[in-house]
């Protein structure tokens, strides 16, 4: 699975340390999703999205595999 | 269980005090002939280093909990608990065959428990899904 967390961080230049405070998680949970290495509940997933003004279709891009 | 990457190496100091306390107590009297003294650094150096990574993390007061740390946290003490199960059996076998007094095993057994559920959550903690 491939983000877009990183690339609206920037658009809204926001550091991994500031989305996670704003969203109530640790900076590492963060790191691993937008590295595409940790898959979130789709509670998390929402709140990124919201945090981000986005949607989670929008954020989130899943591979076929 | 609020665990973090500063704690890592507080829990290794404290795996490592339970271990060396005979040391300690003993420190003023014989230090030079103790054999143990080199652990004795390593137990202060690691106690220093994981209250670094704890203020660097901000995280020296309050550890932030989400989901996945309650995952790893899960995950951490359930391979834990098989491993210190499995443990116990197979050393069972050996400390009857070496002798073991019964003080000798609970410590063996309580040192195995920390130790592997320390070594599981960094492990979970730094492999990122789970």
């Amino acid at each position: 699975m491939k983000t877009r967390i990183k690339e609206l961080r920037a658009r809204y230049d926001l550091t991994q340390e500031d989305l996670a405070k704003k969203i109530g998680v640790r900076r590492e949970t963060i790191l691993f999703i937008e590295k595409g290495n940790y898959n979130p509940s789709l509670k998390l997933a929402h709140d990124i999205a919201k945090a981000l003004q986005t949607t989670i279709d929008e954020l989130f891009i899943f591979d076929q595999e | 269980m609020k665990i973090s990457r500063g704690t890592y190496p507080l829990l290794f100091a404290l795996i490592l005090f339970f271990l060396i306390r005979p040391t300690i107590e003993e420190f003023s009297k014989e230090i030079g002939r103790q054999i143990n003294f080199p652990f004795l650094i390593v137990f202060v150096i690691l106690i220093v280093i994981g209250f670094i990574i704890a203020i660097k993390d901000k995280e020296l007061l309050k550890t932030i909990t989400d989901e996945r740390t309650k995952k790893v946290d899960r995950f951490a003490g359930y391979y834990s608990w098989w491993f210190t199960l499995f443990f116990v059996v197979v050393s069972g076998f050996i400390a009857d065959i070496r002798n073991f007094t019964l003080h000798q095993f609970i410590i063996m057994i309580v040192t195995v428990m920390f130790l592997s559920m320390t070594l599981f959550h960094m492990y979970f903690n730094f492999k990122g899904e789970i």
